[in-house]
């Protein structure tokens, strides 16, 4: 039997060639739009478990680090013209820079003053945009339309490219993931998760490993803004800095299983074409009736399955796992 | 001019009181951060709104019946949703109350719709002048009833039985467990108590706020902050927290503009909690 890692690996490319050809056999616009979003969501959703699953520190205030990330490649090119995938660049560079910056005096706060002060920091950055005039205050920016192609990193034919954009994204963070487990790194954040004090009289340096947690975390969502500011064209406050956002990250990875890499995947995969086809359907005239349901979904979840969905997963290979051995296999499980 | 923004401030901060009050009381209970508190107050206002088109009642005098009726929603709530997850993970506990409030202002949105909606006539209207200072008396009636009821909650845990009981649970559940107290049967009443707190607080807000299904958000937003402000499970604490964030809301509005007063709250919470990371008044570990 392989051992976990090299499982790990094999179920890393297998996922990614299912990610390659999964848009090519779903064609209708619509389609591809609801992939571009699981995409997009499963990779803030693996930024949020950097911080939150592995060094617990739950942040419900991500869209700071969404937001900003999104202006900055915004404005960058609608004041000064510069490449969208410089601004794309750049924006990872700004957050994380910002992440670091208030990840200093946030370090020092624990689980709900930390939570409350994401969500502080979410509503502060918000009202500062609402009111900054030289980014267009509450109106935003309009970014403008010009030829398509990977350089200008847009694209009016077809969706599929903004598809694999995200796609490698998200296969990219995953990939840290997957390095930063097995690293020294990851076991770091996990002690200081586990018990910060003692983590620190180990000799773990708390504050070094929390503050790469957040600024690679932020570095990562303000990319992911920035690429939805490039695929919507538009930014404004009110939606690039809306709290729901921060709230739909910290549920996909809660809902998909905090703490794994397959986690948000799953969460974003469930709750993206949720969320997508309720208002599709149902969104219409702004009923509410498309997030009462997913306001009752969560309610659900936190009852029935507040391990999340993975949590299935383990109870299903436990299981099989048991049924393996009552089957009298002598083979050792890990020879 | 400040002496009057302070007073605006002080009547504000008794409303946020009783609302952080609450949920104050149910953290410090059941370790549950309510983020539906805010939902709470507005199906509240909303609760009054209805007895005072269908039934005539003034929001005012309707108050110990909007409490009464949140008293019982919240052990409804309690027993169907909350008290499942009290034994789950940690960010199980921390995400049920967002599915709650997203679900319910929502539904308001859909039985309701947006449209904004205002008690007309309430019997406490105008101003009254004391000596260089306005006062609006449907806001001094209303942080006047907020003290009220704040004052009524707190002489029930102090002197009562069952309010003994629920402080025993707040400062060690264990023990108390052990020592015969019914654990479920009092997170019950302390959920149904904090969201009566959310209810009277609404019922009193109704008499002179606009009414529409996100109105209850920065409520419950700002009253977090006061309860993380005066730290986790101190309800007078809270009390103190509001009622600065209150001032700060009113006087700094005014200096810095009123576009940035959540700011400027949120703010002061960060200052404050950085260089005192449980509050001020605050113990236990998170």
């Amino acid at each position: 039997m392989r051992d976990n890692g090299q499982r790990q690996t094999i179920s890393l490319i297998a996922f990614a060639a299912v990610g390659l050809v999964l848009p090519l056999a779903m064609k209708a616009r619509f389609a591809q739009h609801i992939l571009i979003m699981v995409a997009l969501y499963a990779a803030l959703g693996e930024a949020w478990n950097i911080m939150a699953g592995y060094a617990g520190m739950v942040s419900i205030g991500q869209a700071a680090f969404f937001g900003l990330g999104a202006y900055v490649s915004a404005f960058l090119f609608v004041e000064y013209n510069v490449n969208p995938w410089i601004g794309f660049v750049a924006s990872g560079l700004v957050t994380a820079a910002f992440g670091t910056l208030v990840g200093l005096p946030f370090s020092r706060l624990r689980g709900r003053y930390f939570a409350i002060g994401t969500i502080a920091l979410g509503q502060m950055i918000k009202v500062v945009f609402e009111n900054w005039q030289r980014v267009g205050a509450a109106t935003g920016l309009m970014l403008p339309l010009v030829d398509e192609g990977i350089v200008s990193f847009q694209f009016h034919t077809t969706k599929l490219p903004y598809y694999y954009i995200a796609f490698a994204m998200l296969l990219a963070v995953m990939a840290f993931m997957r390095v930063m487990e097995r690293s020294r790194m990851g076991y770091y954040f996990k002690a200081i998760r586990e018990n910060e004090d003692v983590a620190s009289g180990l000799g773990v340096n708390k504050t070094a490993y929390k503050l790469i947690a957040i600024a690679v975390s932020a570095g990562v969502t303000g990319m992911c803004g920035a690429f939805l500011a490039q695929y919507s064209l538009y930014v404004e406050p009110e939606y690039m800095f809306n709290h729901t956002i921060s709230v739909t990250i910290a549920l996909i990875a809660v809902f998909g299983g905090a703490g794994s890499i397959a986690g948000p995947i799953l969460g974003a995969a469930i709750l993206i074409p949720m969320s997508e086809l309720t208002r599709a359907w149902l969104g219409s005239g702004g009923t509410g009736i498309d997030l009462m349901i997913y306001g009752a979904f969560i309610v659900l979840m936190c009852v029935y399955e507040p391990e999340g969905l993975m949590g299935i997963v383990q109870r299903a290979n436990r299981k099989m796992i048991v049924r393996r051995e009552r089957r009298g296999s002598t083979r050792c499980p890990n020879s | 001019m400040i002496l009057q923004l302070v007073t605006g401030g002080l009547f504000l901060g008794c409303i946020y009181g009783l609302v952080a009050m609450g949920l104050s009381l149910i953290y410090g209970v059941m370790g549950i951060v309510n983020f539906a508190h805010g939902a709470f107050v507005m199906l509240a206002m909303y609760a009054s709104y209805w007895l005072y088109s269908l039934a005539g009642l003034d929001p005012v005098l309707g108050t110990p019946i909007v409490a009464l009726l949140m008293f019982g929603f919240g052990i409804v709530v309690y027993r169907s949703i909350i008290g499942k997850v009290l034994r789950g993970p940690f960010l199980a506990r921390l995400l049920v109350t967002f599915g709650l409030g997203i679900f319910f202002v929502n539904l308001a949105q859909f039985l309701w719709t947006p449209d904004y909606r205002m008690v007309q006539q309430s019997i406490s209207h105008g101003i009254i002048m004391l000596g260089p200072i306005f006062i609006e008396l449907p806001k001094l009636v209303a942080s006047i009833g907020s003290l009220v009821v704040a004052g009524l909650v707190y002489w029930f845990l102090r002197k009562t039985k069952t309010g003994l009981a629920i402080q025993a649970i707040s400062i060690d559940r264990t023990a108390a467990s052990l020592m015969g107290i019914d654990l479920e049967r009092l997170n019950a009443i302390a959920f149904g108590l904090g969201l009566a707190c959310a209810g009277a607080a609404g019922s009193l807000l109704a008499s002179f706020y606009y009414i529409f299904p996100d109105v209850g958000t920065m409520f419950g937003l700002v009253a977090l902050v006061a309860v993380a402000l005066g730290g986790f499970g101190s309800t007078e604490g809270a009390l103190v927290g509001a009622i600065l964030i209150g001032v700060i809301e009113t006087v700094g509005g005014f200096l810095v503009g009123p576009e940035y007063k959540y700011a400027l709250i949120f703010l002061a919470y960060l200052l404050i909690v950085i260089v005192r990371p449980r509050g001020l008044m605050g113990w236990g570990a998170d």
